[in-house]
């Protein structure tokens, strides 16, 4: 292993996309939409770059360190890319580039003009590559706050409802910030380190009433950011109402910080900590059965994938009580999701658009006559509800496999269970969307730029199911090796 | 630390933690939105508070964390006596933070208002849920 420091090319990730919002603003002024539009892909270009870049260098065994100012921690903030980071970081980056080429064909909907989505949308890639790299439990804060104010702000651009939907997850998300900060400034003044080398969920927890009140906020909050049952109340609303672009980041790529920070801070999850491991597994199985239940009984589409993202998001907080091979196969999983449900929200938003309601009895047969983006939301389906030649088939499995060897006979039972009563509307949805048309729907002509999203995320797709089994490989050793990771990247830097 | 200071101390940092809960109550149970972003401003506020104590821990008195070319013995009594300066970092972003947000909520609220005319998101997230039901959506 091979730690290079410093490494500005995590700098440039986390702030070429923040830069270029500054950049915006001129534009905005200077009333040139042009110039905005190139600013967007400028920064945005820029940003997916470099990530390709960082993934490279980290696959090719280096782990790349920047600390800001030179400072070592716990006083100063150091950006790490181990292989983890780095897949996350591609994989998230590229759903939100993704994204942003399906986002001109929206911006119609939107309550303000384009330079609010773009640079709305620059935050909050800015905000994602923060917490993917980031190891500060105050940094985490921050960033997540970047992240979080980003979306809440995407969701209440789409005139309508959507602004009743971001007031809801923002009254309640900006609690949760709090109490994360919170629990980062008790942790410093318990511990004397924020630095997640420093830091240990369980350390924390042994040091008397105090620890064990903080550990129990931290876990809270960031399960509030990843949707965790009970806390998952924000998230119907919000995924269903915003912009379809937006559902898709929102619903891949935000939902995964959380759990993705729990892990960076311990690479067994929880499984170490008695109860805490308990209740998240209460928590996760009986949300995966909630979730599961509601799917079947929602009327409009949205909000089916919605619950589908409740109910994944509990199969991932399963994995994290189920020790490193839990906590890999769980990565895994929320990889696979992000990727499905990105481009599950995006092609249904093209057949939404086109047809003017979420029901899903008007939506009947509206899927056949657009079969280009019926092919690729039949292959994202088919790769949430886990059938072989998708990733979703392998992650289950590995996430299964993890469990029941763990011993977690229960959360195994019931990931299997839900993933057949989630199957059925799954199954529900595909039959609607597929069933010969009832009544003409005018076809629409699927701009150039919309097909170039949807199929680059099919790619992608493609691409994961080709490297997963391998991924669980490299995961898992890039766990075991984290800490030492954290030792030597405050050794290299003081 | 003397008795009359410490039992201060105590008395500070409860009513913080009971402002906390009272404000966290307070953006779960109101409706009226309005009185939800100034119940969150008000956990904000303690929670800032209670972060700049952190700073302060165990050390009374102290001194502003300012070092003037100290030297000799000097240096360790101002390692002694000084706050500590992270915490207060970190109480200055958390308020930046929270002004931005408070920002947000707000314009948020007006356009909220601007279109409802009713401050309770609550309700018409119900009466979408009604519409949908009616396949009207």
């Amino acid at each position: 292993m091979q730690v290079t420091s410093p490494a500005p090319s995590l700098c440039v990730v986390v702030l070429a996309p923040v830069i270029t919002v500054f950049m915006l603003l001129v534009a905005k002024v200077m009333r040139n939409d042009s110039l905005a539009t190139a600013l967007f892909w400028g920064g945005l270009a820029t940003q997916l770059a470099v990530s390709v870049l960082v993934a490279l260098r980290v696959f090719a065994g280096e782990v790349l360190v920047y600390a800001f100012g030179g400072w070592p921690p716990p006083a100063g903030v150091v950006l790490i890319a181990n292989r983890v980071a780095g897949v996350f970081l591609l994989a998230g980056i590229t759903v939100v580039f993704a994204c942003a080429v399906a986002l001109k064909w929206f911006l119609r909907d939107m309550r303000d003009d384009s330079v609010a989505a773009y640079a709305f949308t620059l935050l909050f890639a800015s905000g994602y590559a923060g917490v993917v790299l980031t190891t500060d439990l105050f940094n985490i804060y921050v960033m997540m706050e970047l992240l979080c104010i980003s979306s809440y702000a995407l969701i209440s651009l789409k005139k309508g409802r959507a602004v009743a939907a971001a007031l809801k997850y923002a009254v309640f998300g900006g609690l949760a910030g709090l109490m994360l900060a919170l629990s980062a400034g008790v942790v410093y003044g318990l511990n004397g380190s924020m630095y997640f080398g420093d830091v240990s969920l369980a350390g924390v927890a042994s040091l008397g009433a105090a620890g064990g009140v903080v550990v129990l906020m931290t876990v809270w909050s960031l399960s509030f950011f990843s949707a965790l049952f009970p806390s998952h109340f924000w998230l119907p609303d919000a995924h269903s109402e915003a912009a379809p672009p937006f559902s898709a980041i929102l619903s891949g790529v935000s939902i995964l910080t959380g759990f993705y920070v729990l892990v960076r801070l311990s690479a067994a999850g929880l499984s170490h900590m008695g109860f805490m491991a308990s209740l998240i597994q209460v928590l996760a199985q009986a949300g995966a059965i909630y979730a599961a239940v509601a799917m079947l009984v929602q009327r409009d589409i949205k909000r089916v994938l919605a619950y589908s993202t409740v109910l994944n998001t509990a199969y991932v907080f399963m994995g994290l009580t189920a020790g490193v091979d839990g906590v890999s196969a769980a990565l895994l999983h929320a990889l696979t999701h992000a990727l499905g449900k990105a481009l599950a929200f995006l092609s249904i938003g093209m057949i939404v658009k086109q047809v003017g309601s979420r029901d899903i009895y008007v939506l009947e047969g509206a899927g056949r006559a657009v079969p280009i983006v019926l092919i690729p939301l039949t292959a994202s389906i088919l790769n949430l509800v886990g059938v072989p030649p998708f990733p979703g088939f392998v992650s289950k499995v590995t996430l299964y496999k993890a469990l029941m060897t763990h011993g977690s006979l229960s959360a195994a039972l019931v990931l299997v269970l839900t993933s057949g009563i989630a199957a059925l509307s799954y199954v529900r949805l595909l039959e609607h969307l597929w069933h010969p048309p009832v009544k003409r729907v005018g076809v629409p002509k699927l701009p150039l730029t919309m097909s170039f999203a949807i199929y680059g995320l099919m790619a992608a797709m493609v691409l994961l199911s080709v490297v997963c089994t391998s991924l669980v490989r490299i995961f898992n050793d890039a766990l075991v090796a984290q800490h030492t990771v954290y030792s030597l990247a405050k050794l290299v830097v003081s | 630390m003397n008795e009359v200071n410490l039992f201060l101390l105590n008395l500070a940092i409860a009513s913080l933690l009971i402002s906390v809960g009272t404000g966290i109550a307070g953006t779960i149970l109101k409706r009226n939105v309005v009185k939800k972003v100034i119940c969150l401003g008000m956990v904000s506020d303690a929670v800032a508070v209670l972060l700049a104590f952190i700073g302060f821990r165990v050390k009374y008195p102290s001194l502003p964390p300012v070092w003037l070319f100290k030297e000799g013995d000097e240096v360790e009594h101002a390692l002694r006596v000084f706050a500590d300066p992270l915490p207060q970092a970190l109480v200055v972003t958390s308020i930046i933070i929270g002004v931005a947000f408070t920002l947000f909520l707000s314009v948020a609220v007006v356009k909220f208002y601007e279109d409802y005319g009713t401050l309770s998101f609550e309700k018409v997230l119900e009466e979408v849920e009604g519409e949908v039901e009616e396949g009207i959506e």
